[in-house]
Order: structure tokens, then C-alpha cells, then sequence
């Protein structure tokens, strides 16, 4: 098989089974960011996260048939082991974990608008590792993985509604932090 | 909250993941060269069966589909001389369409 053409995540899966090396490479890639930004967010943490990412990918690599296809899609099953390695660690985020989260690049060549974009981010990542942790991985799901949300409710093992219900009272929360900070309007 | 609202928009952007760092990615590479797996066994069977089948393009159906057609040809030729009634002259009767001038049974020869 020519891994470079696949763009099915199953069949670059029974690849890796048969010991195809670019097979993982291609897959990881395809999956490495938004799994280590979920494990970010939910530690807190760059340390732990790479760990978590990198045990997991291990795994993928040691047991490929953990993942059964027409269960849940392969990156729903990823996020649901990272999540879940993550919460494993019942770690809470170490002093000073807050700032290894890095702000996004900012074009804008105004260094004051920078100054004031990585004090608007270095707030909201605050916020959300304040967070309990189910909410946390509710958000970072949603919007780091991008995953809907009958995908995040099923990588979380739960109900739809149970997830609305995690993410209303996340973004109520970080809205509020934001604006106690002045950085959104309530 | 819709996608349009400011404050929803924030969170998108402000939450999307980053790129994963060097070392992580250098650790992930080397996963399948430090945790060496073995190729997954095969028997002497499958083996054989893949050497003959498993060319590319050939499906398994198309490969079963031929070793079906085979199977039913070789029965429909079994049955066939099994029923026939010649009884012993098949051969004669190929030498005598070949050779058409050569006597063909012992018998004629006088």
C-alpha cells in the first residue's frame, strides 16, 4: 500500500498493524497537534502533555487493533485515550504551568497590540486551567481538537447533554474570569 | 452563543491547538525504531494462498470468483467422463482422427 496516498485513517491503521512505519508516520502527523493541545489543555501542563501524548502514540503503535473501526472514529478514540491518560494523572497544574502555554503567533507588527494580545491569551489560558477538569476537557475537546459535539460527548463516554451542560458552565465561567479582568463585556 | 458571537469567536481562536514541539515530534518518529514489532506472522498457507493472489489489483473477490469458476469447470469435466459411454476406445478414436489411414486396433491388423 502507498501510505502517502491514504487519507482514511482505518487504513493507514491496518498498515501500522502490518509494521508500516510510514503508515505511523502519517498518522501521527495527521493527528500529533490538536492530540498534544488537548493534553496541554487538560494538564496544564507541557511536560505531562508531551508524556501523555507520546505514551499513547506508543500505544497506537504496540496495539493498532485497540482501536475497532465502526465503534467511534480513530481521532474521536485518540482524544477519549488522551483525555483519559490525562485525567489519570489527577495532577493538578504545577505553579508557574500557566505561562508554558504559549500565546498564538500574532502578525500584527505593533508591539503594543502584542503586549496586549499575550495578556488577553495568557488571561484565558487562566481561565480555563481553573476550570475542573471534566469542563476543561469539554472545552479543549470542542475547540483545541474541534471535535462536534457528539464526538467530544462520546471521547468523554458521555451524553450529548451532559456535554452541553459541561460546556455552558465552562463558557460561563470563562466568561466571567475574562470579564473580571475586563477583557469581555458580560 | 453562535459562532458569530465575539466572545464564542475568541475562544475558537484563542483555544486552537499549536504546533506540537520538535522534541515531541522527534520522540514520536523514533517510536517504531525504538519498539521494534515484528511483522505479524503468517502460516505456510496464507502465505502461499498470498503469493498467488495478493498482487495489486487483485481483490479477494475477484480471486475467489476465479477459484470458484475453476472448481465448477473441473466437476462439470469429472462429471462429464464419468458419464460418458465409451467405453475404452477414447483412445483409438484420437489415433483414428490423427493418424486416419493407421489401424487402430490390434484386431485389424492381419
Amino acid at each position: 500500500m502507498r501510505t502517502d496516498d491514504v487519507d482514511d485513517d482505518a487504513q493507514l491503521l491496518r498498515a501500522v498493524a502490518d509494521g508500516d512505519r510510514r503508515a505511523f508516520d502519517r498518522l501521527s502527523r495527521r493527528h500529533l497537534d490538536r492530540a498534544y493541545g488537548v493534553a496541554l489543555r487538560v494538564t496544564g501542563n507541557r511536560a505531562d502533555a508531551e508524556d501523555v501524548v507520546q505514551e499513547v502514540f506508543l500505544r497506537v503503535w504496540q496495539r493498532p487493533d485497540a482501536w475497532r473501526p465502526g465503534q467511534a472514529q480513530f481521532s474521536t478514540w485518540l482524544y477519549r485515550v488522551v483525555v483519559n491518560r490525562c485525567l489519570d494523572l489527577k495532577r493538578r497544574p504545577k505553579a508557574g504551568a500557566l505561562d508554558a502555554i504559549a500565546e498564538p503567533e500574532d502578525p500584527r507588527p505593533n508591539a503594543e497590540m502584542d503586549l496586549v494580545a499575550a495578556a488577553k491569551q495568557r488571561a484565558l489560558n487562566d481561565a480555563v486551567s481553573a476550570l475542573p477538569e471534566r469542563q476543561r476537557a469539554a472545552i479543549a475537546l470542542t475547540y483545541t481538537a474541534g471535535l462536534k459535539n457528539t464526538e467530544a460527548a462520546s471521547a468523554l463516554d458521555i451524553s450529548v447533554k451532559a456535554l452541553e451542560a459541561l460546556l455552558v458552565r465552562a463558557k460561563r465561567e470563562l466568561r466571567e474570569a475574562l470579564a473580571r479582568q475586563g477583557w469581555v463585556q458580560t | 452563543m453562535t459562532e458569530h458571537d465575539p466572545f464564542e469567536r475568541q475562544l475558537r481562536v484563542g483555544l486552537a491547538a499549536e504546533r506540537a514541539p520538535d522534541s515531541l515530534r522527534r520522540r514520536i518518529a523514533e517510536i517504531p525504531l525504538e519498539h521494534l514489532r515484528p511483522a505479524r506472522a503468517a502460516g505456510a498457507p496464507s502465505r502461499l494462498f498470498g503469493a498467488l493472489f495478493a498482487r495489486p489489483g487483485v481483490s479477494w473477490a475477484t480471486s475467489f470468483a476465479a477459484a470458484a469458476a475453476s472448481l465448477a469447470l473441473g466437476v462439470w469435466l469429472g462429471m462429464a467422463g464419468l458419464a460418458s459411454t465409451d467405453t475404452g476406445g477414447g483412445e483409438d478414436a484420437l489415433v483414428a482422427l490423427v493418424f486416419s489411414d493407421t489401424p487402430t486396433t490390434i484386431g485389424d491388423v492381419q
